[in-house]
């Protein structure tokens, strides 16, 4: 009988199996899709141009569980319920021994997973001064989760038990061990001995990170080979450290102190980097059109050589590439230039603002990224200006590591860098002509002129630092809302009134739509080609 | 004994691929801070006979952009069944050409998790074009890694468990 059942059973389940793939393996968007993925399901992808979102179904709020906000020390436990919320591997044990969990919010209740709260968590290394006594946790990338059951679970250990020997969480243990005297043979005392002990000794295996807005990708060993071939393009580092403002001064074009790539300045960008006691010491560093065309001609120089005019959309990964090649503040100047010239195109010229608009969302994006908006803010109203004003941007920003170009380049984001519809790259700084950035220059040169912004629709709670969005009249994105759209007009001091933007929207956080000065809103950058630090 | 050995034999799938969860295993979340995550639903109904033994929940982050986030489908990685997509709408971006995005939080049925949210396709909102006139991600399939390619380069390679 039992025969007959699974016999009868497993016979219905090849007849299933088999209309499943007679039905579902005829899908024709199989054979036209580009990527090497078969769809199994016949669920429809939306219709082109047809906005099939709906409103979300449920509130969302805060959500404290009764185990937020608690910090449990780990020991010499191995976390294997711990998952990456980027996704991947767990960091080796050795990252998190004998340092500490702290328990954030619910990610997701018991009632949306069917069985029990998964809350986040933040992970920290022990670590310590250079004495060995002061000990501060050091935060381990990434942010990570647990389910409620594997909280408690870690809280029925008691500290003792997960305690490793005695100050071991100290993570220079050498620091910390008893020294005998054959041991200080060579030092002239002990504390010389714990120096060099300290200095040899392994510290935590993740640095810490400033920020916690991007995720960390996995490379190939091909991918990191010295040349470009094809699909193993190397990336580009990081720079690190205080930023110190040049260009206009404003902040928005920054040196970084740490810059991987400071020693290969473009020619004829000194003017760029200049601070304003070279170019009074030297009138030919100046500030102007000419100097500044010379500079962004440079750049384009750089990253088109060996490239076809215009470049073709193979090219892209390449050029966009070399554009991370550039000094931060170099990077940081073409990204300004190319953007404007591509995004407001003939509109700056027209109406300055429209290509100071676009220099300001992408300050502000960048400044989002970093997670350093209110810090600056309070630079600004500390310092009018001068140089404690630009000391404190440059500490403010000394744990920053996305710069101007890191934004303009984020996948989708700036539509002239698409690389299909709306890409223009390729016939704006792709080609190069005579002229072609006369109007980007203007509104680099102009954009800290304004003394005043005026910002109208949306709401009275005005922030020029928290623009975030803009999209040009014509398109309709899910998000667009005439309701919050923002219209800006202002003042110069040499330009006088500037006329109302027209040829773009702005948009305060199109992600919550109760927020009225663009709090909450951030993004996580994309950074197809860069280092981490 | 016979009658067990062929009980066990009938209970063995016999085409040899992997067959794909429900998407009601899935459920996508957002908190105040208007993120996202997804998470794979334990003890679900219509789990693989493989997936049986899985006893974690499994979450992961997603990118959006915008206010909606919704599931769409599960399809396979063809050449590395121990992968799947789990497909979803993650919104609209652009200034001048709007283009929704459809992402795929990565999963590994070998290791059990996620491996990453990864872009999947992009369609441009303009009637005159189709996904096909739009550069699309590339997931190439090696021996031992995946490699997921946009514009000819590596954004992610996650290595095999076979």
């Amino acid at each position: 009988m039992l025969l007959l059942v699974a016999v009868v059973k497993n016979l219905l389940l090849l007849l299933f199996t088999f209309l499943s793939f007679w039905t579902f393996g005829q899908d024709p968007r199989e054979s036209e899709d580009p990527r090497n993925i078969s769809f199994k399901t016949n669920v429809v992808v939306a219709p082109v141009g047809e906005n099939t979102e709906k409103e979300p179904k449920e509130t969302v709020q805060a959500s404290l569980g009764p185990l937020s906000n608690q910090e449990i020390q780990i020991g010499r436990l191995t976390l294997d319920g711990l998952i990456p919320l980027s996704g991947g591997g767990l960091p080796p044990q050795n990252a998190y021994r004998n340092g500490q969990i702290r328990i954030g919010e619910v990610l997701a209740t018991a009632s949306e997973t069917g069985s029990e709260n998964i809350y986040e968590v933040l992970l920290f290394a022990p670590s310590s001064d250079e004495t060995g006594l002061d000990q501060k946790p050091v935060r381990i990338p990434g942010r990570f989760s647990l389910t409620e059951s594997q909280v408690r679970n870690l809280m029925g250990f008691s500290a003792a038990d997960q305690a490793d020997i005695s100050l071991s969480n100290v993570v220079n243990r050498r620091y910390s061990e008893e020294v005998d005297c054959d041991r200080l043979a060579g030092f002239s005392d002990e504390s010389s001995y714990r120096e060099r002990a300290a200095a040899t000794a392994q510290g935590p295996v993740n640095p810490p990170l400033p920020a916690e807005r991007y995720e960390r990708s996995t490379r190939s060993p091909s991918a990191a080979a010295p040349t470009y071939s094809g699909t193993d393009l190397p990336q580009a580092n990081f720079a690190t450290g205080q930023t110190s403002a040049v260009g206009d001064g404003t902040g928005l074009i920054n040196r970084r102190e740490n810059d991987p790539n400071a020693n290969q300045e473009t020619p004829g960008c000194e003017p760029l980097a200049a601070t304003e006691e070279d170019r009074e010491a030297n009138p030919d560093l100046e500030m102007n059109q000419e100097n500044l065309t010379n500079c962004i001609e440079s750049i384009q120089d750089f990253i088109l050589r060996g490239v076809s005019q215009p470049p073709s959309a193979s090219d892209r990964a390449l050029v966009f590439r070399r554009l991370f090649e550039l000094p931060n503040h170099e990077q940081e100047f073409a990204a300004a230039i190319f953007t404007v010239d591509g995004e407001a195109g003939h509109h700056a010229r027209e109406n300055p603002l429209e290509g100071i608009m676009v220099l300001k969302v992408l300050s502000n994006r960048r400044d989002n990224a970093n997670g350093v908006e209110s810090e600056l803010a309070a630079c600004r109203d500390n310092f009018a200006s001068g140089p404690e004003r630009s000391t404190c941007f440059g500490e403010v920003n000394q744990d920053s590591v996305f710069n101007l170009m890191d934004v303009a380049l984020d996948r989708l984001q700036f539509s002239m860098y698409n690389s299909g519809d709306g890409g223009n790259w390729t016939s704006k700084f792709g080609h190069k002509r005579p002229g072609q950035f006369e109007d980007s220059i203007n509104s680099f040169l102009n954009y800290s002129g304004v003394e005043e912004f005026n910002i109208r629709g949306g709401n009275s709670n005005a922030d020029i630092n928290k623009i975030y969005h803009y999209h040009t009249p014509g398109v309709n994105p899910a998000w667009r809302n005439d309701n919050l759209m923002l219209q800006i007009s202002g003042t110069h001091e040499s330009l006088g009134d500037l006329a109302p933007t027209s040829a773009h929207v702005f948009y305060y956080n199109h992600d919550n739509a109760g927020s009225t000065n663009g709090d909450g809103w951030y993004r996580n950058v994309r950074h197809e080609f860069r280092n981490f630090p | 004994m016979m009658k067990v050995l062929l009980f066990i034999f009938l209970l063995t799938p016999v085409w040899g691929k992997s067959v794909l969860p429900s998407l009601e295993q899935f459920k996508i979340t957002q908190r105040a801070n208007k993120k996202f995550y997804l998470i794979k639903k334990r003890d679900a109904k219509n789990v693989h006979l493989s997936e049986k033994k899985e006893k974690k929940l499994e979450i992961i982050e997603l990118n959006v952009t915008g206010l909606i986030a919704e599931l769409i489908n599960i399809t396979e990685v063809k050449g590395a069944p121990e992968f799947y997509c789990v497909v979803y709408s993650a919104g609209e971006s652009g200034t001048s050409a709007i283009i929704k995005e459809h992402r795929c939080a990565l999963y590994n049925s070998a290791l059990m998790r996620f491996e990453g949210d990864l872009p999947f396709q992009y369609i441009p909102k303009t009637k005159a074009s189709s996904p096909l006139n739009y550069e699309q991600p590339q997931y190439k399939v090696e021996q031992d890694a995946l490699k997921i390619l946009e514009s000819g380069f590596i954004i992610k390679t996650i290595k095999r468990s076979h």
